[in-house]
Order: C-alpha cells, then structure tokens, then sequence
C-alpha cells in the first residue's frame, strides 16, 4: 500500500500535481508549435530588416554563418528542453514523483536551460568580437562588457541553476521515499 | 557518502543563488527610494498627475519585486543551511511563487494604463504568470516529500 493512501489531504495534493501536469502538457505542446514562430535571437524590425543574434541584415541568409550557427544551436537546445519537459511532465502525470528518471530529466532540464542562457547571452557577445576583429576600429571591452552583463541578467542561466538544485533537492527525495519503502 | 556529496553540492549551490539574490534584494531597497525622489525634492507644482502616477506604479512594483525576491532568497537561505525538506522552506517557495504572480498581475494593470492613458509601449508578457506557477508547482513536489520525511521520522 502506498503510504501516501492513508493521508486524503496529500492524495488531494497528488491529484492536483496530475492535473496541473496534464495542463502544463498542452502548453508545452502549444509552446512546441508556437516556437516555430519565434526563433530565438532572431526577430523582424518594424522597418522590415531581420536581427539575428546581434546585427540587423536585409534578408536572414546576409547574417554571418556564425550567427546561423548560433540560432540552430539554441533552436536545438530550446527544442531539448521542451521534448525533456513533457518526458517529466508524463512522469508526474501518473504519479510517479521521486524517481531516479524524475531526477535525470530535471537535471537535464536545468543544464539545457543554462546551456540556452549561455549562449543568448555570449552569443551576441561573441558576433561583436567577431565584428571587433574585423574592423579594428571598435573598442574590444564592448563585446567583453555586454557578455557580462548579458551573464549577470540572464534569467535562463539562474533559472536554469534552480532548477540543478531542485533537482538534487528530489533527488534527496527519492531517498526518503526509496527508505521509507524498504521501511514499511 | 554519495549521499553527504548530494547535501554539499545543493549547499554549495544554494549559496551562491542565494549571493545573487542578496544582490537583487540590495537593488530593489536602492531602487524604491531612488523611484521617489522626485516626490522628496519637486516642488507639488511641477508633479503633473501622469509623473505621480507612474512614480506611485514603479514603486509599488519594486516594493513587489523585492518581496518575490526576499522570500527566494529566504528560501535558498534555508537550503543553503540544510532545511531542505520543512514546512519554512516549502512555504517560502509558494509564497514566492504567489507574490510573483501578484506582481506579474500588477504589472499587467500597470503597463495597461500607461498604454491606455500616456501611449506607453505595451510591455507586459506572461512569462512572470509562468515563473510563479512553476515555483508553486514545485513547491507541491516539495511538500510531498516533506511529508514523506516525517513520516519516516515518525516511523523511525
């Protein structure tokens, strides 16, 4: 018998966690569609031109192959990270909440997303020291600068740390609850 | 011993989130008396009613973020000495997660009558309804294994 099954106040509580998963499923999926939309790092100015990454281009083809680079790179990962949060997503929907899989796939998450907030904040960076070395004339401390402070705001690169932790966090969970199974 | 490793890395972690909130905390107690300045040295003449609008807005913002900020930061304070499974820990986390989605509904009533009464820029998205949900959620998960630790302390 589960232990949970003797306490209706935490089976209220566990049905809720199914349901607001199974919720949280169809905004993931809305997410996955809409994301095709709305690439990261790339958007289209009111005047027509495409930004990508870090300079303004006539068309999404004139951007530096770096830059390109670095949009499906972040593409890839933001995909990752949408495909790993429906995984877990599925997991707590039937229930399962302390599981070493729960855990693989937070901590997963939270390496993506840090992977992600890395590379929206040094990708912008890194595409101006490209333009520094180009064209001498820029000072090299503006890509150095604007990397740091894109770093220090990015809220990817903190999230992404909170959620290693909340993984761990389960992970000491999974602990208790295996224990507690071996107890009863 | 793997399990003491588990313990020192969410320590280790929590400590330095818990640095990067102290210095957001710091900004949002400079940043609210910096927001009412002009109200201190203007003369009541020279505050049209959109400027008193817009500082009274921006202050009642910050005062929100701060209280966001301070209970994640009360939160990691906890982790980072240990408290990973209690009802303190758990209750920070959804008061973090309530107060941000106060604030992201502030926020949205903020930027609508700027946009409405002055021709702001519509700023607002849903990404602090999504944060706030999220900690709220979490903090569900963490509740039921705070249940399962005393339950297994009551068994031990």
């Amino acid at each position: 018998m589960h232990a949970n099954e003797n306490f209706p106040k935490a089976n209220t509580r566990l049905n809720r966690i199914k349901i607001i998963s199974r919720g949280l499923k169809v905004l993931f999926l809305l997410y996955f569609v809409c994301a095709g939309y709305f690439l990261p790092l790339v958007h289209k100015t009111p005047d027509g031109f495409w930004f990508v990454v870090y300079g303004t281009y006539a068309t999404f083809s004139n951007a530096p192959t770096g830059a390109k680079l670095i949009v499906v790179l972040a593409v890839g990962v933001f995909f990752a990270a949408v495909i790993t949060g429906y995984q877990l997503l599925n997991l707590y929907e039937k229930g399962i909440i302390f599981s070493a899989r729960n855990v693989q796939l937070l901590g997963r998450i939270g390496y993506l997303a840090l992977g992600y907030g890395l590379l929206t904040a040094w990708g912008p960076a890194l595409i101006s020291a490209w333009y520094v070395w180009i064209n001498s004339s820029v000072s090299l401390l503006n890509p150095v600068l604007w990397g740091m402070t894109a770093f220090l705001s990015s809220p990817w690169i903190i999230g992404g740390l909170f959620v290693v932790v909340i993984s761990r966090i389960m992970d000491e969970g999974r602990k208790i609850q295996e224990e507690q199974e071996l107890t009863v | 011993m793997k399990n003491f490793q588990n313990k020192a890395k969410i320590i280790k972690v929590s400590k330095n989130i818990r640095s990067i909130l102290f210095a957001g905390l710091v900004l949002w107690m400079v940043s609210i008396p910096v927001f009412l300045f002009p109200f201190i040295f203007l003369p009541e003449e020279k505050m049209p009613s959109y400027m008193i609008c817009e500082i009274g807005g921006r202050v009642l913002l910050a005062s929100l973020g701060l209280v966001v900020n301070l209970k994640l930061f009360r939160f990691f304070d906890r982790l980072k000495n240990g408290y990973l499974f209690d009802a303190q820990t758990v209750g920070n986390l959804d008061a973090a997660g309530r107060w941000w989605i106060v604030l992201w509904l502030f926020q949205g009533l903020f930027y609508q009558i700027e946009y409405q009464f002055f021709g702001h820029a519509m700023v607002w998205g849903g990404s602090g309804l999504f944060a706030g949900l999220i900690l709220i959620f979490v903090s569900w998960l963490l509740k039921e294994a705070q249940e399962l630790q005393e339950e297994q302390e009551l068994t031990v």
